[in-house]
């Protein structure tokens, strides 16, 4: 009587058309594809690489995928540690400021060619070169006229670097830094494939297309879908490395990657939904990784104008926070409480300066807070002639940022400042940050490209327009540097470096809240995963179990 | 019959100019670009990369630009995916989106019809008031819900279906995803159609038949054929927007579709994507209204006349 058969043939017509498809897959991998031998390692990362071209990379999961892909002269290892890569060693001249590098002779290229001196300076001339447009070229301005060759003023042949033979290279910096070695195993510091790129017009990354000279090769890269990277048979330590390939998924859903990780269809994913955190630590257990990370969370003062002029002012903001709240109540304890401004765990630096209030109890902050606010002339509900303080926080659309920037304000209600907040879309946010209208207070996170100090206090540096984002401006930090970057004596460097730390948290013109913490998932199946500061970790370095 | 079409078309060209150049200008007056990310860029090198992308040209002569380029159908570059353009991008994700989508179509299809249908004509038994309730909950009940709540039954708990991911359109990962594409579609439809059967029933002519004593089945069937004209209206929009991917079903279940640039792009200010997918649906959302236009005239002779 009703017409169902009718309308349910072209039904089953329609799935027995998408079933053949279906053996295909099997071999792609699934979650049962351990039955064939090779050894596969499935990386959630929470997004796509925005470009494989070294010099057009700049996030984190860029520099995941081209350290897989491309070798430096320096390579960082699975516990985060500088480690000879295409140099086998290297000598620095008494000024520090000529660096001699002997390259291996068995580095080899994707397609056999051998790697050269000539590939690094072909490279790096293309990453200072304007017409190349690299957004992170100025974190090698450390180079000899580099600056100069980025913005036109020279040409890509000065730079500083120089292929004495095949196998020597010579790099000489502008000032004699100490952590030139670190910044050569940043992304952007990777040797490229000449002939391959001048053969297609710079659209080389491509698989089949790409030539690269680290431990894997780009096999496939189908955008949010999948990137599949193979082992590079002409790398050198090709045989001591236990992955055959390795696949990149993105996934942007933080909570549906826990369920793919924890029904196995992923070995691993560098983020956890943090809404979730209780039940994240009660199922993952031991497969849960929470380490220290060199990124720092801030609220910057808009030093520039009043009332966040005023030292004073700042000082008694952050006396106000209670910083274990945050980083335990608001973000279940995914962050450490921030009391410096660089995150501990920099070899170079050892411990940081710390925010002397920090072992006050509650009560004494908060009356040092009032004091030092009734200094400034402000003061609760408006009485006699203090004015009551308005602070704004701008912040990123996020469940964390507002959790934060809301318990922030009612810390600050008890001292009596009035707050409040704006919220806008990311790109909103960072635009606002760039272009700097006067302001009072906004988030702002910052992770090291490479483990130094100077990488996190040259954000409040006066010439430092681009980044620092307070405005803030004082002789006498950016006295001191200027020393350290001159100075060549590691433990003179250091000594001043803290100084110029103990100055910035003293004066305050970002307000440290929280440390990140890398958070992962992390399949038992995985051997030689380690945790650490950088939370780099290198394929190279890494097994997996069938 | 060919002269509507025509005229129909011709009449899409300048409703394609207009949406294209409303949502070039609009998407512009968003703050911020494409180079606004968490590390600022240095001054000079953010200027260098607007010259590179012409970007830094006036608004007027870059609108130009584009729509010459668009003309010889180039979506141009991506510019968060900047190894790829936007026609190769779209080159992978459509077919992805219209595989889903259409599943998800036919399906809703053969099934709410038939459900509508015989609700409409046992409102009172048992069924109809099961597939009432059905009905409601995917009605009200969100993809973003339904999606989480399937993938923990069916892939962490019975290990029967994977939770995500594409694997070249294996059929065991299309099953889940396409269900939550279809679940809504298909109760709008038994909705719609157990709506209009009722009407369609109740009508004069159809007491006038019955009065003449034709079998029930006989009379049913002419209802149907009245029944289905608001639903082909529906799905003419419907399809549109079911084709050109879901942002919540491919986000969660990790597919590589057109869904997935919604809104990514216009966060990230990639405005080629951006404009990219307001074109394609905007062709969709015209080309599927046209085709449904002509299937109504078809069913129905009033609508043929005009």
């Amino acid at each position: 009587m009703v017409p169902v058969p009718n309308l349910l043939a072209p039904l089953l017509a329609i799935l027995l058309a998408f079933a053949p498809s279906s053996s295909k897959a099997d071999d792609a991998g699934t979650a049962s594809a351990g039955l064939s031998a090779e050894r596969i390692w499935r990386r959630g990362e929470p997004g796509d690489p925005g470009s494989l071209d070294p010099h057009k990379a700049t996030t984190v999961i860029e520099s995941h995928i081209l350290t897989e892909l491309y070798e430096g002269l320096v390579i960082l290892d699975a516990r985060g540690r500088i480690q000879p890569g295409v140099a086998k060693s290297w000598s620095i001249s008494e000024d520090g400021r000529l660096y001699r590098f002997q390259l291996r002779e068995d580095a080899r290229w994707s397609n056999g060619d051998p790697v050269t001196a000539q590939d690094f300076v072909y490279a790096f001339r293309r990453l200072m070169d304007p017409a190349t447009g690299a957004p992170y070229a100025n974190i090698l301005y450390t180079l000899k006229n580099a600056e100069k060759v980025n913005k036109g003023l020279l040409p890509p042949e000065s730079l500083g670097i120089t292929a004495i033979t095949d196998h020597v290279l010579e790099i000489t910096l502008e000032e004699p830094v100490p952590y030139l070695i670190a910044q050569l195993a940043h992304l952007t510091a990777k040797p490229l494939h000449r002939h391959s790129i001048e053969a297609t017009h710079g659209d080389f990354v491509h698989p089949g297309r790409i030539v690269t000279n680290g431990p894997f090769m780009l096999a496939d890269f189908n955008p949010n879908d999948r990137l599949v990277l193979v082992k590079n048979p002409h790398h050198y330590d090709a045989a001591a490395i236990g992955l055959d390939k390795e696949i990149f998924i993105p996934l942007e859903d933080r909570s549906a990657a826990l369920r793919r990780f924890l029904s196995g269809e992923i070995d691993s994913y560098s983020d956890v939904p943090v809404d979730q955190i209780a039940f994240v630590r009660k199922i993952a257990g031991e497969r849960f990784k929470l380490s220290p990370n060199l990124g720092t969370y801030v609220y910057a003062f808009d030093t520039r104008h009043p009332p966040f002029d005023d030292a004073r002012v700042r000082t008694a903001l952050s006396l106000a926070i209670d910083r274990e709240f945050l980083a335990e109540r608001i973000w279940g304890g995914t962050m450490e409480p921030g009391y410096s401004f660089v995150p501990p765990g920099i070899e170079s630096y050892g411990p940081p300066a710390e925010l002397t209030f920090r072992n006050m109890t509650p009560f004494e902050r908060e009356d040092r807070a009032r004091a030092l606010l009734a200094e400034a002339g402000y003061g609760p509900g408006g009485q006699g002639p203090r004015k009551v303080l308005k602070a704004e926080i701008r912040f990123n659309i996020s469940e964390n940022h507002r959790a934060t920037a809301i318990a922030v304000a009612d810390m600050w209600k008890r001292i009596g400042v009035e707050t409040s907040l704006v919220a806008t879309d990311v790109t909103s946010h960072y635009a606002f940050m760039r272009e700097r209208p006067p302001y009072s207070l906004l988030r702002y996170g910052w992770f090291a490209d490479f483990p130094d100090a100077q990488n996190f206090l040259f954000l409040a540096e006066s010439g430092n327009k681009g980044l620092n984002i307070s405005g803030f401006s004082n002789s006498a930090y950016d006295a001191l540097m200027h020393d350290a970057a001159g100075e060549a004596d590691a433990t003179k460097r250091t000594a001043l470096l803290h100084q110029a730390e103990m100055l910035l948290l003293q004066e305050g013109p970002y307000l440290p809240l929280m440390i990140f913490k890398a958070k992962n998932l992390v399949s038992p199946k995985l051997h030689g995963w380690h945790e650490n500061a950088l939370d780099t970790h290198p394929g190279r370095f890494i097994s997996i179990d069938p | 019959m060919m002269s509507v079409i025509l005229r129909r078309l011709m009449a899409a060209i300048p409703t394609l100019f207009v949406i294209a150049a409303l949502s070039f200008f609009l998407m512009r007056l968003a703050p911020g670009g494409p180079f606004d990310t968490e590390r600022p860029l240095d001054p000079a090198i953010a200027a260098n990369l607007r010259r590179i992308y012409k970007l830094d040209l006036p608004l007027w002569q870059q609108f130009l630009l584009y729509m010459s380029s668009l003309l010889q159908g180039d979506f141009g570059p991506s510019l968060h995916w900047r190894d790829f353009s936007v026609n190769e991008l779209f080159a992978r994700a459509l077919p992805v989106s219209l595989r889903l989508g259409g599943a998800a179509l036919v399906i809703a299809f053969c099934l709410g019809v038939p459900i509508g249908y015989r609700a409409a004509l046992a409102p009172r038994g048992f069924p109809a008031r099961l597939a009432g309730l059905i009905i409601l909950g995917a009605l009200i009940v969100p993809p973003f819900v339904v999606a989480p709540l399937l993938q923990l039954l069916f892939g962490l708990d019975l290990h029967l279906l994977p939770i995500g991911g594409w694997e070249d359109g294996a059929f065991s990962h299309q099953i889940l995803p396409v269900t939550v594409l279809c679940l809504p579609l298909l109760a709008a439809i038994a909705n719609l159609t157990r709506a209009s059967m009722r009407d369609a029933l109740a009508e004069p002519h159809m007491r006038t038949l019955r009065a003449f004593g034709l079998p029930a089945r006989v009379i049913e069937t002419h209802a149907l054929r009245a029944a289905l004209l608001p639903v082909i209206a529906y799905l003419g929009l419907a399809t549109a927007n079911v084709l050109t991917g879901s942002m919540v079903v491919e986000t969660i279940f990790g597919l590589p579709g057109m869904g997935r640039y919604f809104v990514d792009a216009a966060l990230g200010r990639d405005y080629p994507i951006v404009m990219g997918t307001v074109i394609i649906v905007a062709l969709m959302v015209i080309g599927f209204n046209l085709i449904a236009d002509l299937l109504l005239a078809w069913l129905d002779p009033r609508i043929r006349r005009e």
